[in-house]
């Protein structure tokens, strides 16, 4: 594949060049810098070079010169890319290392055309037929000289090369060449010089000689040419055809025994003079305009640049058309100018940005100065035009210029794509400016804007897709930091796009990490790997996400990765509750099964120590006194106790793993505090403590398991019973709610040492152990008010306490009614 | 009541021992089966009067041998006190469809359990 390397800094116009070079088969190469380009041309040698004039670490020039110093240097085409030279100059560029160069704007079609006749020659067809022709090249331009060498050579012959006409005539005299090229502007021994000192030698008359001049040739030179006995004089063309035709024919002619016999150098020599000077003089011209259109273009380069730069910095709601125009007016040195952009649909074009033409009322500016059909003609015909001109006509001129109050303008099309978009209209208040030259520029910086606007649209359609995706993406550079993230990837993190843009991915995803070589970021530095993780939101919080990280290739090269990232909190959540469910489930079970197994083997020696005590109390086992009676009661009050704690235990278990069925019918509130008062009455009467009961006149019935309103009963009146000293008094009353809705509250109350406030919220919880409690004689394990409190809300209940320390304690809790209805 | 003979099924020995001693204190005759198999083989033996049976019991458990008994005429009418460890609320519907007369969890209240004897046999 044919291969050209492409050196621009501009990132549009490289695109722009690849996009059309690719297309038509060549491989291209691209760097944007001169050091790249030294890089990549040593690498891959490539044929053909296509640079701009102007890089970011060398001038174009200088990159030219040192693409020649490379081993394969002088074989490379090299054609330089820039604005605004004239055809003069085009000549002028010969004399450099560029082989060729190409006007901005450049059209593909015509670069393709282009570089399609500067493809690799084949081979010379029979390099042998002139095998062994020794040509001897004078010229004192290096490059020049390494250039005409290389193609000398590879059309088969041997070449020598002298680097003045002092030089070249005494290598001819020494080796007497088959033919000689020479430059004409040579130091020392000029072209015409060296052609008569070769003529006047009787050793080397004969040898034929082409004279070459990379400026303008004139008649009066070729005269001259031919009075010093020259074969040709040419002009030196990029593609050095004439020279190497006139070269063939002068050597072709091997029957030049007879030279032309040189007139004698007085009478040439004022004619010698006059036109060294002439060409002196214009090659001086050239040289200093050369210098100067150099100056203007990198200036003008380096301002068309920074319209892409604008546009790198377009934000959401498009480019900024004042900072593009701007910056067009910035680079063609005038300071009036409209961009006026097209609609598709045909709507006439509209001012879109306005600099200067302060003179000029709002309707000039939309209907350019009264004559919009002229703008239209740029819009639809794709012409340019410029005020004053032949085709506008003087009156039409004076007219629109009096209007706009500038003395020229230009208006040219800002095309793209083969879209025709809008209209570049630049006005100068000063006159100088040389119109062709300013219509090329302004066609050069159109070719910008419309790139810049088919980028932004393009940039603005991608942006709204990926903004319209709900999952997050975010672009990676290869350094690991974030080039882009839409607005989805920006709202997972609760920031904003522009927050999170250009620092690295992972402070900004996993802020309270202090590893940066953590598993995530391990994770996502892998090639293609998908999971989940939690990243940490500024705000503090975190979130679950689900990513897949990819790479970006371009080619084989790594341009960084993209992540795809979708926030799975909620689905986390749920799946953690579920597990969490199921591991509760799992725990009550085995916590159940534990109580059940515990309290089982338990009983069992209890019952034995129970049966013997017992039946040593009855004295079945024989007669027993006093203190063995004293303490084997001791003994006996203990096993209650413990019995008690085991049946506590397997109550918890029972009521904490749901297994605690509720067996409910309507019943008589009374009737139940009867029945626990019944069962504790002998208890409170061997305390000495009043156990009353009060529940009012009126019957109040409520909807409740018996035995568990029981338990719940004995087990608050036996808790009063057991906190209240000698003396004290235990109330139980009943009494309709609150509420109203036939609810019954029932409270039990006593006046013993109350409860520490401190305690207070905890006296419900699972084995809570108060500090009072564990003086108390008989301990406990801390479940019994938890059971009643689970056992009065199963019911539909609430269970609570009041208590001031010192003033006893009081237990209520409500039950529902006999109508209501309990799930 | 007196002279009536109770059938003692447990695993345990010290629960055979202490509740003979109760029963005998009671002028009732103990005899003794340590598991279920020997508690079908001890019922037909013996003809007792009353079985307390405990459910918890290698070879065959309480609910095995109420089951047995259950189907062979000569025992079925025998009335049977289940006397067991295990929790009432997981046990005791089961023990009473079988036919258990009364269902207690150790330890019992040797009163109580005098007295659901003594209306057991009553009712025999």
């Amino acid at each position: 594949m044919r291969t050209v390397l492409l050196v621009e800094d501009n990132a549009v116009t490289r695109k722009l060049f690849r996009v059309a070079l690719q297309g038509a088969g060549w491989s291209v190469l691209e760097a944007e810098d001169g050091g790249g380009a030294l890089a990549l041309a040593a690498a891959h040698q490539p044929a053909l070079v296509l640079q701009d004039l102007r890089l970011p670490d060398m001038s174009g020039f200088e990159l030219a010169h040192r693409l020649r110093e490379l081993p394969h240097g002088p074989a490379i085409t090299i054609i330089a890319v820039s604005g605004l030279l004239s055809s003069r100059e085009e000549i002028e560029f010969a004399s450099s290392p560029f082989t060729d160069f190409i006007a901005k704007p450049v059209e593909p079609s015509r670069l393709l055309a282009l570089l399609e006749g500067y493809a690799p020659r084949e081979a010379p067809a029979s390099p042998a037929a002139r095998g062994g022709q020794r040509i001897l090249i004078c010229d004192d331009n290096p490059d020049q000289l390494k250039i005409l060498a290389y193609r000398i050579r590879e059309l088969g012959y041997v070449v020598e090369t002298a680097s003045d006409g002092k030089d070249g005539l005494e290598k001819a005299r020494r080796t007497r060449p088959a033919a000689i090229v020479s430059d004409i502007l040579m130091p020392e021994l000029d072209g015409f010089g060296l052609c008569l000192a070769i003529r006047l030698d009787p050793h080397t008359a004969a040898v034929p000689i082409v004279l070459a001049s990379s400026a303008y040739i004139e008649a009066a030179d070729r005269d001259l040419a031919a009075k010093v006995g020259a074969s040709a004089c040419v002009i030196r063309t990029p593609d050095l055809r004439e020279l190497l035709d006139a070269l063939a024919a002068s050597i072709g002619t091997d029957t030049l025994s007879e030279p032309a016999m040189p007139v004698p150098i007085d009478e040439v020599a004022a004619d010698h003079l006059s036109r060294v000077v002439r060409q002196t003089e214009r090659q001086a011209a050239v040289n200093s305009q050369l210098a100067r259109r150099a100056t203007l273009l990198a200036a003008e380069l380096a301002a068309l640049e920074s319209i892409s730069e604008v546009l790198g910095r377009t934000g959401s709601a498009g480019p900024n058309f004042s900072d593009i125009l701007g910056h067009c007016l910035e680079a063609g040195g005038v300071s009036e100018g409209v961009l006026y952009l097209g609609e598709r649909s045909g709507l006439p074009p509209h001012p879109a940005a306005l600099i200067g033409f302060a003179g000029a009322s709002d309707d000039d500016i939309a209907g350019f100065f009264s004559h919009p059909e002229l703008l239209d003609s740029v819009l639809t015909g794709a012409a340019s035009f410029a005020i004053p001109s032949d085709p506008i006509g003087p009156d039409l001129s004076r007219e629109i210029l009096g209007r706009a109050g500038v003395v020229g303008m230009v208006a040219v099309p800002i095309a793209a794509q083969g879209e025709t978009m809008g209209a570049l209209v630049m006005g100068a208040r000063t006159p100088g400016r040389d119109r062709e030259d300013w219509l090329a520029f302004a066609r050069t910086a159109s070719l910008q804007v419309g790139q810049a606007l088919v980028l932004a649209r393009t940039l603005r359609q991608n942006r709204l897709l990926l903004d319209s995706v709900s999952e997050g993406i975010w672009g990676i550079d290869s350094a690991g930091i974030i080039t882009f993230v839409n607005r989805a990837g920006a709202d997972l993190l609760g920031e904003l796009p522009a927050k999170v843009v250009g620092r690295p991915l992972h402070p900004v995803i996993h802020s309270r990490c202090a590893d940066p070589d953590c598993d995530l970021a391990r994770a996502l530095d892998d090639d293609r790997k998908a999971g989940e993780t939690a990243f940490h939101l500024a705000s503090g919080g975190s979130i679950m996400v689900e990513y897949t990280a990819a790479l970006v290739r371009e080619g084989s090269r790594s341009e960084g990765k993209v992540l795809l990232i979708r926030d799975v909190t909620e689905r986390d959540t749920v799946r953690k509750l579920a597990a969490l469910e199921e591991l509760r489930r799992q725990q009550l079970h085995l916590k159940d099964q534990f109580f059940t197994q515990v309290s089982h083997e338990l009983r069992t020696p209890l019952a034995a120590i129970h049966q013997f005590v017992s039946i040593l109390l009855d004295g079945l086992a024989g007669p027993i006194e006093g203190e063995q009676r004293q303490y084997l009661e001791i003994v006996s009050r203990n096993i209650e106790q413990l019995r008690g704690m085991i049946s506590d235990l397997l109550e918890s278990g029972r009521v904490e793993g749901g297994r605690a069925v509720l067996s409910r019918e309507s019943v008589s509130i009374a009737e139940l505090i009867g029945h626990a008062r019944d069962t504790l009455s002998l208890s409170a009467e061997n305390k000495g403590i009043r156990l009353s009961i009060d529940v009012g006149a009126a019957p109040l019935a409520v909807y409740a398991d018996v035995s568990r309103v029981g338990q719940v009963l004995t087990n608050l009146i036996d808790n009063a019973l057991k906190f209240t000293p000698a003396g004290g008094d235990v109330c139980v009353s009943a009494r309709a709610g609150d509420t109203g809705d036939g609810s019954v509250r029932v409270s039990v109350a006593d006046n013993g040492a109350g409860i520490p406030s401190e305690e207070l919220p905890h006296v419900f919880e699972y084995l809570f152990q108060g500090a009072n409690n564990a003086a108390q004689s008989r301990k406990g394990f801390g479940i019994g008010l938890h059971v009643c409190k689970e056992l009065v809300e199963r019911h539909g209940g609430r269970l609570w306490v009041e208590s001031r320390p010192g003033e006893g304690a009081t237990f209520s809790f409500t039950l529902p009614a006999v109508s209501a209805e309990i799930p | 009541m007196s002279g009536k003979k109770i059938l003692i099924v447990d695993d345990d020995g010290d629960i055979r021992l202490g509740l003979s001693v109760r029963l005998r204190a009671s002028k009732y005759t103990t005899v003794f089966a340590a598991d279920g198999v020997s508690a079908i083989a001890a019922a037909q033996r013996e003809r007792p009067d009353l079985i307390l049976l405990d459910l918890g019991l290698p070879g065959g458990d309480g609910f095995l041998v109420l089951e047995r008994m259950g189907a062979i005429p000569r025992l079925a009418s025998i009335p049977v006190i289940v006397l067991t460890a295990r929790d009432p609320a997981s046990s005791e519907v089961k023990a009473i469809e079988l036919g258990a007369r009364r269902f207690f969890q150790k330890p019992v209240d040797n009163d109580t359990l005098l007295l659901a004897i003594a209306e057991a046999l009553k009712d025999a």
